[in-house]
């Protein structure tokens, strides 16, 4: 009866090359580089410096109120195209993190053009916009002060994916972070 | 009796066969070389016709006709809609251009207009009152006054291309095999003002 014997060692010499080979090293994670606020990060199509991080009861592009037990955290940022044609891909760009009340997954509830108050489709190419993004939030879920994650994202050229050949561009990316506080001066 | 040696000219010949065939090859692969280097791109071969125009003269399209009347710059634009209370001023670089467009076989929005100013491309911006050229309500062969309005960085409406800008008049992102009317600007000729306050496009009155 050598098969069990024979199964164990084959196995065991698996574990072994897999080990040699680094198959049980821990895989590093990479934290995202940080930028500070007012800093201007440069993405592969666009200039993204964000300047403040805030809460808000009037939406400040519209001049709006919030309705009752609500509040905007609002996101400003000079955003500016530096290809040589329109951009489309501005409102992926900035995504939040409050503990409690935003999920990175939210995109923002809205994004427009201050001063001027416009809705925006698109980046003009070479022309810095000074946008603002709102989430809106329950009054309870997050106060001055509290901390917040500010995630800069980024999309990449896509040839010849293997699954769908017309993909364009990867998903959005986060490619940098701003660890700060609701309210803080940059 | 002796074996006759190989005459040295069939040498000579292999050779020179060789040698041709080299050159034969050579030649192949650069004239291949050419058309692959000189052949036209995916998106040249289905690129839209351009039925190109100056300022004052009428272009056509399968779509519409164009006549541009005059190219204007502000800093400053003020626009009121009907249907908010809020009225828009914003500032910025705007090359406003005056166009008088005639749909010709159906309704049609020009949203997807262009300024080109030497490589950079520019889309026509959306912040007219209703109806604009961009979205237009208006039937066949009822010609509509009104603009198509870009805001474009200094340094476009500075550089020397702007003396050769052009406008594309599409509906579509991609116009695809289809003609569209394009006229050629001379920005630095445009109408400078301080302000400028946008109107909703009107349909011609011809009396």
């Amino acid at each position: 009866m050598l098969w069990p014997l024979t199964v164990v060692a084959a196995a065991t010499a698996v574990v072994a090359i897999v080990a040699l080979i680094g198959g049980f090293n821990d895989v590093p994670v990479e934290r995202l580089p940080l930028v500070e606020m007012g800093e201007t990060h440069e993405g592969s199509e666009i200039l993204t410096t964000v300047t403040s991080v805030y809460l808000t009861t009037v939406n400040p592009a519209t001049g709006t109120p919030a309705e009752a037990g609500e509040q905007f955290l609002a996101v400003n940022a000079t955003l500016e195209n530096t290809s040589t044609r329109p951009n489309l891909w501005q409102r992926d760009t900035i995504r939040v993190v409050v503990d409690g009340a935003i999920e990175p997954e939210k995109q923002a509830d809205s994004n427009v053009e201050v001063p001027g108050n416009r809705g925006i489709s698109f980046l003009q190419a070479g022309l810095p916009t000074d946008l603002v993004y709102l989430w809106r939030i329950k009054t309870a879920d997050a106060t001055p002060g509290d901390d917040v994650i500010v995630g800069i994202f980024d999309r990449f050229r896509v040839t010849n994916d293997p699954v769908f050949d017309d993909t364009a561009y990867t998903s959005p990316t986060p490619v940098a972070r701003i660890v700060t506080t609701i309210g803080a001066q940059p | 009796m002796t074996r006759a040696e190989p005459a040295r000219p069939v040498k000579h010949s292999r050779a020179l066969r060789r040698l041709g065939t080299t050159a034969a090859v050579i030649a192949l692969l650069a004239v291949g070389a050419t058309i692959v280097g000189t052949a036209p791109t995916d998106d040249e071969v289905i690129a839209p016709f351009e039925n190109v125009g100056t300022i004052g003269e009428t272009v056509e399209g399968r779509e519409t006709r164009v006549l541009v009347t005059g190219i204007r710059t502000t800093t400053s634009l003020t626009a009121s809609y009907a249907f908010t209370a809020l009225d828009a001023t914003t500032e910025g670089t705007w090359v406003i251009v005056d166009t008088v467009i005639t749909p010709r076989v159906n309704s049609v929005g020009l949203s997807n207009s262009e300024l080109r100013i030497g490589e950079y491309l520019f889309r026509a911006t959306d912040i007219q009152p209703s109806p604009s050229l961009l979205l237009f309500p208006f039937g066949p062969d009822l010609p509509v006054t009104g603009s198509v309005i870009f805001e474009i960085p200094d340094f476009a409406l500075e550089s020397a291309d702007a003396r050769n800008a052009t406008v594309v008049y599409q509906s579509r992102t991609v116009s695809t095999l289809d003609d569209v009317p394009t006229v050629r600007l001379d920005l630095t000729t445009a109408e400078s003002f301080d302000t400028v306050e946008l109107e909703a496009a009107l349909v011609e009155d011809h009396g």
